[in-house]
């Protein structure tokens, strides 16, 4: 019976923990063709401009509507404490602290998290990363950085964009929907968020990018069997992606919290 | 000038390869014949550095391919050329720029240079004016003629062709082998062809060998394999399924 178990739980624990090891090696393999030549800037243009130039519409969207509701709601609800003044405040730490780098790092995974799968993933299994290789080509030098490092530097960039749009978005409804006060709403504001909160929603977008756009690639890169296989790397991504934003946002916040201890609520 | 010594192997529970041993001649076409799924690409991506086998080694000129470092692995890869199955072509990229690829990334040549050498190299292959069409929009003739391009465009020593007729009409597939026959000649390239295509085995090859059940069974020149008395070298010259294979 034990033995069944054993047995019966064994495989899936044991390729857990070699995805786990291929995962890391992948990651390691990157960072090691990070710091080495050839350095290939043109690549890394191309996916900055895909990656975040071209998120830029969907980012704004996203921010603007996300900071508008989120007023609409904390307005109301503050109005029943007369606490309206609060508005600006309190959107403004929830943005710039979790839902812009939350929410742009999951518009990445969406948009961007799922072309780099399924683009690896078809080049693999279409043997074009074996060209590569055949060519004298490091694939993870020439496919897998530059996308990595164009995602690392373009979610905190509109993660910053996120946080300004979705501001201006909650004082336009704030002020002129709500009619909420403008000065106190804005001075409300001022007290109660600084730089501190900007770095940490920026530390954790650089986080965010690294770890999706690495997922995102070793999917691709680890796809097998056709079509099929590149539907399934591409799913993996996606769902790995943004499970993996949210779940390590939590321990984030609670290093970042410690390290930013000038918070005025603690 | 590349010789394969016991090499083995294995994917997951099934063993492929169970002791290879092979002699490829410089200068001359080799074709690797068996058939399917017994294991010729996998021998052809061992020679090319893609694979690593379980057992055994790989010598070229005398070095074994296990010794070599990063940067001598990819010197390796240039001496050696490779027209995959289906090509290969880099969907993402116009003729031009997948033939360039090699020399972009390998040379300092100029534009201007590498236009000169890709329109001389397109021309031999009977491929001129296709520069802008993506692979997409190629047959596949032509894309294996693009493919041999791209491989033979940093002048390799070493050609491997995997499957290099398979899905090709007659005529095309004819002209396919006159290509590795001419590309041979006239650059003076090892070749080494992975076919099941036995009437193009002996129309280009210096030497066949049959790859069966993980070993090579019979290797020699066309002629005298031609002649083996081994039973089921004589069945795949005839192309016959023998008994108990169907049903």
């Amino acid at each position: 019976m034990l033995r069944r178990f054993l047995a019966y739980i064994g495989r899936p624990c044991a390729d857990t923990i070699e995805g786990f090891g291929h995962f890391f090696r992948f990651s390691y393999q990157t960072l090691y063709w990070c710091l080495r030549p050839p350095w290939r800037t043109a690549r890394l243009s191309q996916e900055m401009l895909a990656i975040g130039v071209n998120s830029t519409l969907i980012i704004v969207l996203v921010a603007l509507f996300a900071g508008m509701v989120f007023a609409l709601q904390t307005g109301n609800s503050f109005r029943l404490f007369g606490a309206e003044t609060l508005v600006g405040a309190t959107v403004g730490i929830a943005l710039t602290r979790e839902l812009a780098p939350v929410f742009t790092a999951l518009m990445i995974v969406a948009r961007a998290g799922s072309a780099m799968a399924a683009e690896i993933g078809t080049m693999q299994v279409t043997e074009q990363v074996d060209a590569l290789k055949a060519l004298a080509v490091n694939p993870i030098n020439y496919l897998v950085v530059p996308k990595v490092l164009a995602t690392t530097l373009m979610v905190p960039l509109l993660t910053a964009l996120f946080n300004g749009v979705g501001i201006l978005g909650a004082y336009l409804v704030a002020v002129h929907l709500l009619q909420i006060p403008e000065g106190p709403y804005l001075m409300r504001y001022r007290d109660f968020v600084d730089t501190g909160d900007l770095y940490q929603g920026l530390i954790k977008a650089v986080f965010f990018g690294l770890l999706v756009s690495l997922i995102a690639c070793y999917k691709g890169y680890r796809t097998r069997n056709g079509a099929a296989g590149v539907g399934r790397s591409t799913t993996e991504a996606v769902v790995i992606g943004s499970v993996l934003v949210l779940v390590s946002d939590y321990f984030l916040a609670t290093w970042l919290l410690k390290l930013f201890p000038d918070y005025p609520f603690q | 000038m590349i010789s394969i010594q016991g090499i083995k192997k294995r994917f997951g529970e099934h063993e492929i390869l169970k002791g290879v041993d092979l002699e490829i001649p410089p200068n001359k076409i080799t074709v690797i014949l068996g058939q399917s799924g017994q294991g010729k690409s996998v021998l052809l991506k061992m020679i090319m550095g893609l694979l690593t086998p379980d057992h055994g080694n790989i010598l070229l000129q005398g070095q074994d391919l296990r010794d070599l470092g990063h940067d001598d692995r990819s010197q390796y890869a240039k001496k050696i050329g490779m027209l995959f199955q289906n090509a290969a072509l880099f969907d993402s990229m116009n003729v031009e720029e997948n033939v360039a690829f090699p020399l972009r990334e390998h040379t300092k040549y100029s534009d201007a240079v590498i236009r000169e050498t890709l329109e001389t190299m397109l021309n031999d292959l009977g491929l001129p004016d296709i520069y802008q069409k993506m692979p997409a929009e190629l047959s596949g003739g032509m894309r294996k003629r693009v493919g041999l391009a791209r491989a033979l465009v940093l002048k390799p020593e070493i050609m491997l062709y995997d499957e290099p007729t398979t899905g090709l009409d007659p005529i095309l597939a004819d002209s396919v082998d006159q290509l590795i026959l001419n590309t041979g000649q006239k650059f003076g390239i090892t070749s080494v062809v992975v076919s099941h295509d036995i009437e193009a085995a002996f129309k280009i090859a210096d030497k066949i060998a049959l790859l069966h059940e993980g070993v090579i069974l019979e290797e020699g020149k066309p002629e005298e394999f031609r002649k083996s008395k081994k039973p089921f070298v004589q069945q795949f010259i005839l192309g016959k399924a023998g008994e108990g294979f169907i049903g």
